[in-house]
């Protein structure tokens, strides 16, 4: 029940964290990727079954609201979740500087591998000329460590 | 390590067979299946787009709201002092026009009357015994002597509408300041007539606000309401003042009548009074 719960809370909440960032902490037209930072908080916090679960979720969230090549966060998010949880227990709270690396290359493994599936599948990969494309990475990065220890204490809450 | 990243558990089969479908749904994007799930999908959770653009606009509202009340609050508080002191103001008016009015009066009757009048202002009372005597603002210095005989100003009966009546007399005597005792203290004696009957008696203080009326004639026919005045006898107030009127008759054994006085005027409200000296 406390699962189902938490779970169901996380992903309102992502959701709309998400949808809130677009709007409130936009830099530039850059605002930070929250669904793929739940989905690598997932992995790294619960292993491999939860963060492919949980990036399969956040991901087909992305989609849905977003106008790229339908499936592709899903399968992105999936595959990220699912590395993620493979760090499980190896990046905790007091090593922020290594949650900000590691949500930089999965986020910047995100911008890149949605280039090569819109170039191989999708119709154009012009979105990903422009800066702001390759800045979030850097903008989710910075909020990682913040969002990790966050969600650390909003995980304790369920324990 | 590769060996332990695709080793064939539960959880990688999980994540294969996840990639597998989203990659699937990538390839069937366009097929009328997946894009009405879509649609469908998108029509139920757009409502939370609206959320935090609601919460923000909730939040500006607010902010604006709790702004302007706290400039209402301000203005309110400012006119609450103003109205203060607008109201401090209007009865700092209205008390200096009624002392205009009666200094005014004052200073016409004073070329009036056949005495010297010598205004006074009463500055204290004795917290003890309140209706028993007052402090008068003038003394020696001013020509105030013991014994003068003191009046109340303001609105009065008769023909001098200005002198309400009677109050008492100079008691003590100081520089610039003198106590007077009232008519209604218990020592005072004033010999008093009834102007109707010319009957006279004697207006002795009770100690309260009332004073009664002794020594009149057992026959004589006292009304309830009857004015009384001073007599002149006693040497100390002139004849023909206002003193009060009989508001009861009192059943006495003596051969005398009693009756009691209400004075003509409030002791307690007293402000401003006249000593009375007889002109050189």
């Amino acid at each position: 029940m406390k699962t189902a719960l938490f779970w169901t809370t996380t992903l309102i909440f992502t959701l709309l964290m998400q949808i809130g960032a677009q709007k409130m902490m936009s830099l530039w037209g850059v605002f930070p990727n929250i669904l793929l930072l739940a989905a690598l908080f997932s992995g790294i916090s619960r292993g491999t079954v939860a963060g492919s679960c949980a990036g399969f979720v956040f991901g087909f969230l992305a989609d849905i609201f977003s106008l790229s090549l339908f499936g592709s966060q899903t399968f992105l998010y999936t595959f990220m979740g699912y590395c993620a949880g493979h760090l499980k227990g190896q990046i905790d709270e007091e090593r922020p500087l290594a949650q900000t690396g590691i949500v930089f290359v999965f986020s910047l493994g995100e911008v890149a591998g949605l280039w090569i599936l819109e170039t191989f599948f999708g119709e154009s990969n012009k979105q990903f000329y422009a800066l702001a494309s390759w800045l979030r990475p850097f903008y989710t990065a910075l909020l990682g460590s913040l969002y990790f220890s966050l969600m650390k204490l909003w995980t304790s809450l369920f324990a | 390590m590769s060996q332990q990243f695709f080793r064939p558990t539960r959880g990688n089969f999980l994540c294969l067979f996840l990639l597998a479908f989203s990659f699937l749904l990538m390839t069937l994007r366009w097929t009328p299946t997946v894009r009405s799930f879509r649609a469908l999908l998108f029509y139920c959770l757009s409502p939370a787009y609206e959320v935090p653009f609601a919460v923000e606009k909730g939040g500006t509202n607010l902010a604006s709201r709790i702004q302007e009340l706290i400039q209402t609050h301000q203005e309110n508080q400012n006119l609450k002092e103003r109205i203060k002191e607008v109201s401090a103001l209007e009865s700092q008016w209205r008390e200096t026009q009624a002392e205009n009015e009666r200094l005014r009066k004052l200073l016409e009757l004073r070329s009036a009357l056949p005495f010297r009048l010598t205004p006074a202002l009463v500055a204290g009372r004795d917290a003890q015994s309140w209706t028993h005597s007052i402090l008068i603002d003038r003394g020696t210095e001013n020509g105030v002597r013991l014994q003068s005989p003191v009046l109340a100003v303001g609105k009065g009966n008769g023909e001098n509408s200005f002198l309400s009546g009677v109050i008492g007399r100079v008691l003590e005597c100081g520089p610039h300041l003198s106590k007077v005792l009232l008519i209604t203290d218990p020592l005072s004696s004033v010999a008093v007539t009834l102007p109707r009957t010319g009957e006279q008696g004697l207006a002795q203080g009770q100690g309260g606000l009332s004073v009664t009326v002794d020594y009149l004639d057992r026959s004589a026919e006292v009304l309830v309401g009857e004015e009384v005045r001073t007599s002149g006898l006693g040497g100390v107030f002139p004849a023909g003042l206002a003193v009060g009127k009989i508001t009861k008759i009192v059943p006495s054994t003596s051969e005398f009548k009693r009756a009691i006085l209400q004075p003509s005027v409030s002791l307690t409200e007293l402000r401003e009074v006249l000593v009375l000296e007889k002109s050189p």
